[in-house]
């Protein structure tokens, strides 16, 4: 069965470059859908990067309901989340992928997360 | 307590003798427990960069936070040995006493419980029970203690979100006056790191000062820069500033943000990306920029509407300015 965040998640995911998509949770870092390649160990990676996150979000004193966008640079490749209170979109982009067209795209779709969200 | 607990000039030594021991931890929960906060938390942050697997070293940094009255990071590092290990009780009640102090009824009780299916006669557990029960029968109280909780760590945080408004206002600067007097409690503070950091490292420095402040002089050479700090390793910070209360909420703000970089390098490392080499957070005014340096790190605050080419640009110049720095006294 679809969940609620398979279209979004699609999405991204069509992207070229994009090895993983996952929504989590910012609270506990568990991952609520998503799809990987087999090779990206996702929950444990979710777990510290949500944790990240809300690292984050204080150091720049994020108030409630104000997003944030994190992006990772590594030797390899990037890491994108963007999200807000509940919930965070992280993508798990290679170095190949256009860098401009991944970050519109997390961005969209963390806004649509957030509508989502507020739809209940 | 342990009765064969060895003394801090033995914990001391071996961590000096052989940085990969994992002896840290057990110091760090000393200096702790002798009210060395700043001293156990630079400890265990530099443990946990060659140990980020460690569930004892997580523990004890979230117990270093929760004694310096930061909560929500004790929650974040807690939450990091609830992933790393989730059969860790001593974890799992120090979450369900943070959560009633906190008010957080709810969370408290489904801990309580997870808690309870780990150690069912476990008789602290059991000693937590009564409180548990009383905070979830009060929900009307509840949810005003749960925002009492919230509004001690406020103040402390609105240290820590200026750089933000900073961008909000595009403020030049303080007056000259301020800054003037900034200068000179700078220098002092900076000395003081340069001796702590000495007596941290086991190396005696030269405390000169640097002929020119980096933050002066990239905020010359780009305008849209609207702080910069420099920290080691260990999450001390050792030259420029970024908030307007200074030197304490620069520290916290350091601390964190070095933190922060340890966990990006495992998030990094958890999906094979190989190193890390830099950080950014965004928000609709302002960007915060994170550049490891060494062991240490650059952090560069600037108004959000900088492109990122030129955000690249200003990161590269903070790193040469933070290395000059460092090499004319600066730690």
């Amino acid at each position: 069965m679809k969940s609620a965040y398979h279209d979004l998640v699609s999405r991204v995911m069509r992207m070229p470059g994009i090895r993983g998509v996952l929504v989590v949770a910012v609270r506990d870092g568990l991952v609520v859908d998503g799809r990987v390649y087999v090779d990206v160990r996702a929950d444990a990676a979710a777990a510290l990067a949500a944790s990240l996150y809300r690292r984050a979000c204080r150091a720049t004193g994020a108030e409630d309901g104000q997003s944030r966008f994190l992006e990772l640079e590594t030797d390899d490749g990037r890491i994108m989340i963007a999200g807000q209170d509940d919930l965070a979109l992280m993508a798990v982009v290679e170095r190949r992928a256009n860098l401009g067209q991944a970050r519109l795209s997390v961005q969209r779709a963390a806004e649509r997360l957030k509508s989502m969200e507020e739809r209940g | 307590m342990p009765k064969d607990r060895r003394s801090l000039h033995e914990l001391s030594a071996e961590v000096a003798t052989n940085p990969d021991s994992t002896a840290f931890v057990e110091l760090a929960a000393a200096y702790r427990e002798r009210g060395d906060l700043e001293r156990a938390l630079r400890l265990c942050l530099r443990g946990i960069q060659r140990h980020p697997t460690h569930v004892e070293a997580h523990y004890e940094l979230g117990r270093i936070y929760e004694q310096q009255g930061d909560r929500e990071l004790a929650l974040d590092e807690w939450g990091v040995v609830r992933q790393l290990a989730p059969d860790h009780l001593p974890t799992r009640l120090a979450l369900i006493r943070l959560y009633l102090d906190e008010g957080r009824a709810d969370d408290a009780y489904e801990e309580f419980e997870r808690a309870r299916r780990l150690a069912p006669s476990n008789g602290a557990l059991a000693q937590l029970a009564e409180r548990v029960e009383a905070v979830r029968s009060d929900r009307q109280g509840e949810g005003e203690a749960a925002k009492e909780g919230r509004a001690e760590g406020e103040g402390q945080r609105q240290a820590e979100r200026e750089w933000e408004d900073e961008g909000r206002q595009k403020v030049e600067g303080p007056s000259e006056d301020s800054e003037g007097q900034r200068e000179v409690e700078g220098q002092t503070a900076e000395e003081s790191r340069q001796k702590d950091n000495a007596q941290v490292e086991g190396k005696t420095i030269e405390t000169t000062q640097p002929a020119v402040d980096p933050l002066d002089a990239l905020k010359a050479e780009y305008p849209g820069v609207l702080g910069l700090l420099v920290a080691t390793a260990e999450g001390q910070l050792v030259a420029g500033r970024m908030t307007r209360r200074g030197d304490d909420s620069d520290s916290m703000l350091a601390a964190t943000l070095v933190g922060a970089r340890s966990e990006a390098a495992r998030v990094a490392k958890y999906l094979d990306l190989g190193e890390l080499r830099s950080i950014a957070v965004e928000s609709k005014v302002a960007r915060l920029n994170l550049s490891p340096l060494g062991g240490g790190l650059v952090i560069v605050a600037t108004s959000g509407d900088i492109p990122s080419g030129q955000v690249a640009l200003i990161m590269q110049r903070a790193c040469e300015l933070a290395e000059a720095s460092l090499s004319t006294g600066g730690g």
